[in-house]
């Protein structure tokens, strides 16, 4: 297959009612490159899980500046590159939050890393106290899962 | 987005959708207020063929209801989840904690045995 390279960037304000727009972005524009269906809904549900986050964790108190995600997706050669980045409080010790069950929110269960992990090939997490994160995520078509 | 009717000692209950954070909070009302509308109630069996997309908050939801119903004795189960509705379930592991079964049919079948087991 010819080797495409493609990017899109969104910007979009941190709210419930972005989280299905943000999926089927990320769905459509993974679309074009070999995926197979299932392989598209894993991709929606680990962005799910990333944006779910930025919505929920990031910007707990009420802030001056206008709390907002920014998706990068990329198709670089064969793979499906997609970055989901706030400004929010960030994540104090990102190894301890990846682990299964942990969580700072009693009514959750603390799988949304797991769920990632599980999903993507690759989830590299950055993060700076008070500065924000950003997560980013590699799938490729051919994976074996 | 969700049904309901009880079926013998059972509150079968439809749910259909998009089970995520934009609706997880009313998803939480509504199945508490059936649950504790049906004090009678042994089981709970959510019936998910017609959820379109379900993740971590809305499996958080579930998880809550199982709870509540082993607090009062009873249980839930979940019938003829969509295909990608059990991969997130496969995922999470909840069917080693919760009972998933293929159709509504069996679910309620699996129910009247173990009310006839626990007869004896
Ligand atoms: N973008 C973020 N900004 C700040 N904190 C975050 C962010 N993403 C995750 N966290 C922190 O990491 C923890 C673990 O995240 P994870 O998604 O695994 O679980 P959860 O969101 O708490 O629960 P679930 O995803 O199962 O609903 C969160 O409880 C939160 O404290
Ligand atoms: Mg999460």
């Amino acid at each position: 297959m010819h080797a495409k390279v493609n990017h899109a960037k969104v910007e979009f304000d941190a709210i419930p009612g972005n989280l299905g727009f943000a999926r089927v972005a990320a769905a459509s524009f993974a679309a074009g490159l070999g995926f197979t269906v299932e392989d598209l809904e894993d991709i929606k549900l680990a962005v799910s899980e990333a944006v779910s986050n930025c919505i929920i964790h990031a910007y707990p108190g009420p802030g001056e500046a206008r709390p907002t995600v920014l998706m990068v997706m990329e198709a670089r050669e064969s793979e499906f590159v997609v970055s989901i980045e706030d400004k929010g409080i960030g994540i104090a010790d990102v190894a301890m939050a990846r682990k299964p069950g942990v969580t700072t929110d009693s009514e959750r269960l603390g799988m949304g890393f797991t769920l990632m992990e599980a999903l993507a090939d690759q989830v590299d997490v950055k993060s700076e106290l008070g500065v924000g994160t950003r997560v980013e995520m590699i799938f490729s078509p051919e994976r074996g899962g | 987005m969700i049904e309901w009717e009880v079926s013998g000692n059972s509150l079968v209950v439809e749910i259909a959708g998009e089970l995520d954070l934009t609706c997880a909070d009313e998803f939480r009302r509504v199945l508490d207020s059936l649950i504790d509308s049906h004090p009678g109630v042994a089981r709970v069996i959510l019936c998910m063929d017609r959820v379109a997309f379900i993740d971590s908050s809305g499996i958080g939801v579930l998880f809550g209801r199982h709870r509540r119903m082993a607090l009062r004795g009873g249980t839930l189960a979940i019938a003829s989840p969509s295909p990608q509705a059990m991969r997130a379930l496969d995922l999470l592991g909840v069917p080693s904690v919760i009972h998933v079964y293929d159709t509504l049919k069996q679910a309620l079948a699996a129910e009247a045995e173990v009310r006839k087991c626990t007869r004896k």
